[in-house]
């Protein structure tokens, strides 16, 4: 977990640093006349950069971490194969909808996720699939088209 | 006042709202009974479909099921050893031993009439303290309202398990770093956008809150698939279920201590059910005279303090949201996004400006938890069903409803990509175990710290020395810090005289 730790206050401190030099370029106006425009933001930037080197100083000092998983456990959770399956197909999903279009993607996600996540493939997995598919594809269209009156994406 | 509630009632005592609110409950009931889909997320799911709607008829509608779910919780708890919602956690301890010892029905009574009581409780403690808090708070200044965010945030450190205060003011500073993003409206200058004119107008708070929460959860909600909870069989009988009515009046100590304990930590800015429970919980164990059979599932208590706390703390969380714009936990966060959609901007002007929108809020949650409890006579069976719904059918179609909410809202696919985006940040801030929380609240309070800053140093001539000075400010200030550095110090205080009596 230490690890993990550290990487995550490595990105943190990474994200916080280039917010920071990005607010220099900001001029020193403020409607106000009292405070900078540079003010609140690098105040938030700058308290923030100084929590993360403040939790990797911490983490790197403390002792906690013996009993706590390691690298290799966390990271093996992180990326398990569903969750992997899933978040790909979601992005495939979102990006498919604009040359596609909503129903069809919708359609496919559904229906593909629903067969792909289950621990075991029939033909019933695939008939009930099909049956949750139409109705969710009908319950936004009602929902959403006749009733709302919205768009869809 | 009187004109107001009767305005409020005139609006919530319509056919179709009676019907709306009975429907929220009865979603909200469905969705907090599968284990790992949170009020949150019901309430995510909701959210952006009221946008179309009138708020007189959108928020009784979300109270509904902001009730429901909170409370759907406990047939997870009871039946499956798994708690649907975290605010269940403590009723899993003596309701599934009971359960399993034959008494489902009185278990499930039990629970449900105690969740009754606590957010009826609860509501009253809203309608008595909130419009009181409310008068206070028109009395602040920018001061106050900066150092209620300070408290906030300190607070939601000092609530977070040993070792992770730290992170969650990281957390925080996310969520503050992200509200930069965007045009400044006093300046006109855009801040950390690189380039990119999407991010011109900033994040929109529903994406990002909706993705934050529901992907990380939906992700590994993945883990439970074709694993098969063992769901206990019940014979379930109305006459016994309304027979324990009895005994729960029977405990009223009990309710009283456990909703008082709800109430208060569902005021504090950050925890809310997840936490009331557990310390409900351990309260009446302190106070029973027997308390060698907590755990057993004999007692009638330890079943009925959890939930009597979880469902006291929406009262008390609604509290400082209302009054106040902060909310006190995750679910009174969406609530509050909910109102920042139809325009509302909660607060001491809210109870001023729109009295009969307040009075609207109070008596849908009276009656939310009046349908509540009289679905639960007949939804037992359904929500048993439900709990056991495998969840690769579950899954899919809340993300399309989640993606399909997030673009209502704006008609726009940035939005969409928004969800997404937020989504992998809360799925990396849950591995890095960092909680999300502090995130949200920082790009929601975000704005609000700015302006009450900025206004703050302009009245006082650039001088921070007010913020100390000036009493509200100054005792809330103090809080916070007493807040994080108290319990570290009595925590070794006791750890010293356990070890050395002398």
């Amino acid at each position: 977990m230490r690890t993990t730790d550290l990487l995550f206050s490595a990105v943190y401190l990474c994200v916080m640093l280039i917010g920071f030099t990005q607010i220099g370029n900001l001029t020193e106006f403020s409607a106000s006349g009292i405070t900078s425009a540079k003010f609140y933001p690098q105040l938030v930037l700058g308290l923030g950069l100084l929590t993360g080197v403040i939790e990797t100083a911490r983490t790197l000092m403390s002792n906690i971490y013996a009993e706590q998983p390691d690298f290799a456990t966390t990271w093996r959770g992180a990326f398990r194969p569903r969750r992997l399956l899933l978040l790909g197909l979601f992005v495939v999903y979102l990006l498919s909808m604009k040359p596609v279009g909503f129903m069809v993607s919708t359609a496919a996600f559904c229906f593909v996720t629903t067969v792909l996540l289950a621990p075991v493939r029939n033909p019933k997995l695939a008939v009930v699939a099909g049956l949750v598919t139409l109705g969710t594809l009908a319950l936004i269209y009602l929902l959403l088209v006749v009733y709302l009156q919205a768009f869809l994406p | 006042m009187y004109d107001l509630m009767l305005v409020g009632a005139s609006h919530v005592f319509q056919p179709w709202t009676l019907l709306a609110i009975m429907c929220g409950v009865a979603g909200g009931l469905v969705i907090g009974s599968i284990p790992g889909l949170t009020s949150t997320m019901a309430i995510a799911l909701m959210v952006p479909l009221t946008y179309a709607m009138d708020l007189e008829f959108a928020l009784p509608l979300l109270m509904g099921v902001y009730c429901g779910a909170i409370s759907g919780g406990l047939v997870g708890a009871i039946l499956l050893n798994i708690p649907g919602t975290p605010a269940s956690a403590g009723t899993c301890l003596d309701g599934y031993p009971m359960a399993a010892k034959g008494q489902a029905t009185r278990a499930l009574a039990l629970a449900v009439y105690a969740s009754m009581i606590g957010g009826t409780l609860s509501g009253l403690a809203l309608v008595l303290i909130a419009p009181l808090l409310a008068k206070v708070a028109l009395s602040f200044g920018p001061w106050e309202y900066f150092a209620l965010v300070v408290f906030t945030f300190f607070c939601i450190s000092a609530m977070t398990s040993k070792g992770r205060a730290v992170k969650a003011f990281m957390a925080a500073f996310i969520g503050l770093a992200l509200a930069l993003v965007g045009l400044d409206e006093a300046s006109g200058q855009t801040r950390l956008t690189f380039g990119f004119t999407a991010f011109e107008s900033g994040f929109y708070e529903l994406p990002a809150l909706i993705g934050l929460f529901a992907i990380p959860q939906l992700l590994a909600d993945t883990d439970d698939i074709g694993q098969k909870g063992k769901v206990l069989k019940i014979d379930f009988q109305l006459r016994t279920f309304l027979g324990t009515f009895r005994e729960v009046m029977s405990h009223k100590r009990d309710l009283l201590r456990s909703s008082f304990i709800g109430v208060i930590i569902g005021i504090l800015p950050g925890v809310g059910p997840g936490l009331s429970n557990i310390v409900a919980y351990s309260q009446a164990k302190r106070a029973s005279k027997t308390p060698e059979k907590f755990g057993t599932g004999e007692l009638a208590e330890s079943v009925m303090s959890p939930e009597a706390a979880n469902n006291a703390s929406m009262g008390g969380a609604l509290i400082p949201m209302l009054t106040l714009g902060i909310p006190g936990d995750a679910s009174t966060l969406m609530m509050l996004g909910a109102f920042m959609l139809h325009g509302i901007d909660p607060g001491p002007l809210l109870f001023r400006d729109h009295g009969d929108l307040i009075w609207v809020i109070f008596i849908a949650f009276f009656v939310a938890f009046a349908f509540c409890t009289v679905l639960y006579h007949f939804f037992i069976p359904l929500t048993m069903k439900a709990i056991s719904v495998p969840r690769q059918y579950v899954i899919p179609v809340l993300l399309i409803l989640c993606t399909v909410g997030c673009y209502s809202l704006n008609n726009r696919m940035f939005d969409v990509y928004c969800f997404l985006g937020f989504g992998l940040l809360g799925y990396f801030l849950h591995i890095a175990r960092v909680p999300v929380l502090p995130v949200i609240l920082g790009l929601i309070l975000g704005p609000m710290a700015e302006e009450q800053l900025s206004l703050a140093l302009a009245f006082g001539q650039g001088s921070v020395l007010p913020f100390v000075t000036r009493p509200i400010s100054g005792t809330i200030l103090l809080v916070a810090v007493l807040s994080l550095v108290l319990p570290p110090i009595l925590g070794r205080f006791r750890a010293k005289t356990t070890i050395d009596p002398s």
